[in-house]
């Protein structure tokens, strides 16, 4: 078991390599970066110079020095595997770089929205959790009931809801017509002036409409995994021969059947890590949350690449690390699996 | 006639969903003849007769099976269906119709307009109509794809060459570990950019549709490469594999006809289904990302249902107008439930 974990854990850093490096190439070889932008840019300025006054000189573009000076700042000046070395040796140093539009290191950035992020991400975790388990088990018991098929419906449409448009629903409906809740942000602008019990009550009042809008889209297949493997445990046999040696249902529903049918959302426990480091950029966008997400996607748009490292490097490692966890979690809820090295 | 129903009869219930399911999607391809008559009135009528009957039919045989789940599923996805058609058959005047002017903004329903038309002055009926189209087809071409590039990583994912099949599980694991969306972001920011330097201009005015499907498509390589490795991987330990082996069929006979035509098709229309109705809901959340401060990504002409959301929301925060965007919450909710509920009925009857 040790040395399958450390094997693991040895084999995340080739992969992170190889997801950087691509990510890397993509970044540098593509058109579009911030020397072409910044390019570009200043050729239109000079067309729109030249069509609106006649008295501006002829200058095509930026000149050499300037241009020099640009890769030099954004170091394009190297090739791309010096780049990408020295990019990874800083890495190992903890430090991600600083971004081009914030003129801030990357960590710097990360860690002001890492508490926002990581607080929707566990609440979210959790409560899927202690909703899904217990409906699917309601759901397995009462299978093909009225009850079983009702909540199927809501399921089915909750996982068909895009979060954006929920999200825009009730930010215009509850938020804007009805005034019961607040339209947008993480905390309210005189959160410092309050009390403890305020500031609690502020941040939970603030991430009620959030939360509903994260919790829909994980719900369904949640559920509905929990429904099926408790199903496909109660008609296994040793159940029947629980039942027929006339133990109370209750009994080997919660204490035979349940166990095993945990097993498949152990499994699924570490994607729900990264989950909590990337957020979701729509719905961080509808309630104007500053989180992790926006940052990652709004660096994408803007080409400020070394932010787009930096939040996919983190990512990609939770990801990883979160696929090690469910194995180890894999391990403990099952004590048939055997890692072998 | 009577031959042909009876024939219809004999087939076991599985092909029959099968077969409607794909009639009902590919159905709005017909209408694309429609295009060589210019009247259009006559289009108009032509498309709503024969779709009208064609999906009254579906739904009357699907009813008949006692399959009402399915009938649902069709009813729903009746509006992205239906708009597809319309829009195939009568592209130039819908296009007209969604235009943007500054005459007609923000009328209530009336005559003229069905539905009214949005902050913008477009008829709101036809920038459904043909973001409808568009989601269409980016679902479809998506759907496409991430088959072609799917099947063939499935396959050699439950492969025994150790290295042909790490080449897959990595190629794989990228797309898992890299976030969908900021994938299909990075692919349409570096097109966009290629085709504005291409047409020396600094903003392209919508974004492409087929490189829209094909990057959602290539995203969601995964849920079809690792659906198609469960299952070969557990049909190939089998014993009429190993019957087929020793009867000296060749092995990529057995890999391409026995595994996969005869016990794979049913399950990756499932998931085929499942991902259309993702990619539905994946685009017209990029329509809306894109709309609501993408900078220099694009801006212009692309109607998407997304697009049109985060229109509506705009309006709506500044004046009080619900009917703006009523009509495009209820197509998209709709749409993307109904193609969800197609997949869950024929996985219901395909897997028992």
């Amino acid at each position: 078991m040790r040395q399958y974990l450390i094997r693991r854990i040895l084999l995340i850093i080739p992969t992170l390599i190889g997801i950087t490096l691509l990510t890397f190439i993509l970044t540098r070889v593509v058109p579009g970066g911030p020397i072409e932008q910044a390019l570009m840019e200043s050729r239109f300025q000079n067309q729109n110079v030249s069509f609106q006054s006649q008295n501006a000189g002829p200058r095509d573009g930026l000149s050499d020095d300037d241009l020099e000076y640009l890769k030099k700042l954004y170091g394009f000046d190297k090739p791309i595997y010096l780049a990408y070395l020295s990019w990874l040796y800083k890495v190992v140093q903890l430090d991600l770089g600083d971004s081009y539009r914030y003129n801030e290191p990357v960590w710097n950035l990360i860690k002001e929205r890492l508490p926002v992020s990581i607080y929707y991400g566990l609440i979210t975790t959790v409560l899927t959790y202690f909703a899904c388990i217990p409906l699917g088990i309601l759901k397995a018991v009462k299978d093909k009931t009225w009850i079983d098929s009702s909540t199927s419906i809501l399921i089915f449409t909750g996982y068909s809801v895009p979060a954006f448009v929920l999200g825009l629903i009730l930010v215009v409906y509850m938020g804007g017509r009805l005034e019961w809740f607040p339209m947008q942000g993480f905390v309210s602008d005189d959160f410092s002036s309050k009390g403890f019990f305020g500031q609690a009550w502020d941040v939970i009042y603030h991430s009620i409409l959030p939360l509903t809008c994260y919790l829909i889209g994980s719900f369904a297949s949640m559920t509905v995994l929990m429904k099926n493997s408790l199903l496909e445990n109660l008609s296994a046999d040793y159940i029947r021969t629980a039942f027929a040696k006339g133990l109370p249902s209750k009994t080997v529903i919660y204490k035979h059947a349940l166990r095993n049918s945990l097993i498949p959302l152990a499994a699924s426990f570490g994607n729900n890590i990264s989950l909590v480091f990337t957020g979701s950029y729509l719905i961080e966008t509808v309630f104007n949350i500053d989180g992790l997400g926006l940052l990652g996607y709004m660096a994408v748009t803007e080409r400020d690449y070394p932010v787009v490292m930096g939040t996919l490097f983190l990512s990609s490692f939770f990801f990883l690390f979160g696929n090690i966890l469910s194995d180890i979690c894999l391990a403990i809820v099952d004590p048939r699996i055997r890692f072998t090295a | 006639m009577d031959e042909w129903l009876k024939k219809l009869e004999a087939m076991p219930l599985k092909t029959k969903l099968m077969w409607a399911i794909v009639i009902f999607i590919a159905l709005p391809f017909i209408f694309l003849i429609l295009r060589v008559v210019s009247s259009h009135t006559f289009r108009l009528t032509v498309t709503l007769t024969i779709d009208g009957l064609a999906i009254g039919a579906l739904l009357y045989f699907v009813i008949r099976f006692r399959n009402l789940y399915l009938g649902l599923g069709m009813l729903l996805a009746i509006p992205m269906q239906l708009s597809t058609s319309i829009a195939f058959a009568d592209f130039p005047f819908f296009i007209d119709h969604s235009a943007v002017s500054r005459f007609t903004s923000l009328q209530v329903p009336s005559g003229d307009y069905l539905l009214g038309t949005d902050y913008e002055g477009r008829d709101i009926l036809a920038t459904i109509i043909i973001g409808g189209m568009h989601a269409y087809l980016v679902a479809l071409i998506t759907t496409l794809t991430a088959m072609l590039v799917g099947i063939p990583s499935g396959i050699f994912l439950s492969s025994k060459n150790r290295y042909i099949q790490s080449v897959a599980t990595s190629v794989t694991q990228f797309f898992e570990i890299v976030p969908q969306l900021f994938f299909v972001l990075i692919i349409m920011g570096v097109y966009n950019f290629w085709a504005a330097s291409a047409a020396g201009s600094r903003l392209v005015s919508y974004y492409s549709v087929p490189i829209a499907g094909i990057a959602i498509g290539l995203s969601s390589l995964p849920s079809i490469a690792r659906i198609l490795e469960n299952r070969l991987s557990l049909l190939k330990s089998q014993r009429f594999v190993t019957a087929l082996k020793s009867s000296n069929v060749k092995p990529s006979k057995i890999l391409l006809y026995n595994l996969l035509w005869k016990n794979c098709v049913a399950e990756l229309l499932i998931q085929a289904t499942f991902l259309f109705g993702a990619a539905l809901l994946l685009e017209s959340a990029l329509g809306y990302a894109f709309e609501i401060g993408f900078g220099d990504l694009g801006t212009g002409g692309y109607l998407s249902w997304g697009k049109i959301l985060a229109e509506a929301r705009r309006s709506i925060l500044f004046g009080e107008n619900i009917y703006v965007i009523i009509p495009p919450i209820i197509v998209t909710l709709s749409s993307i439930l109904g193609v969800n509920i197609l997949g869950d009925s024929l996985a219901k009857h395909l897997r028992s």
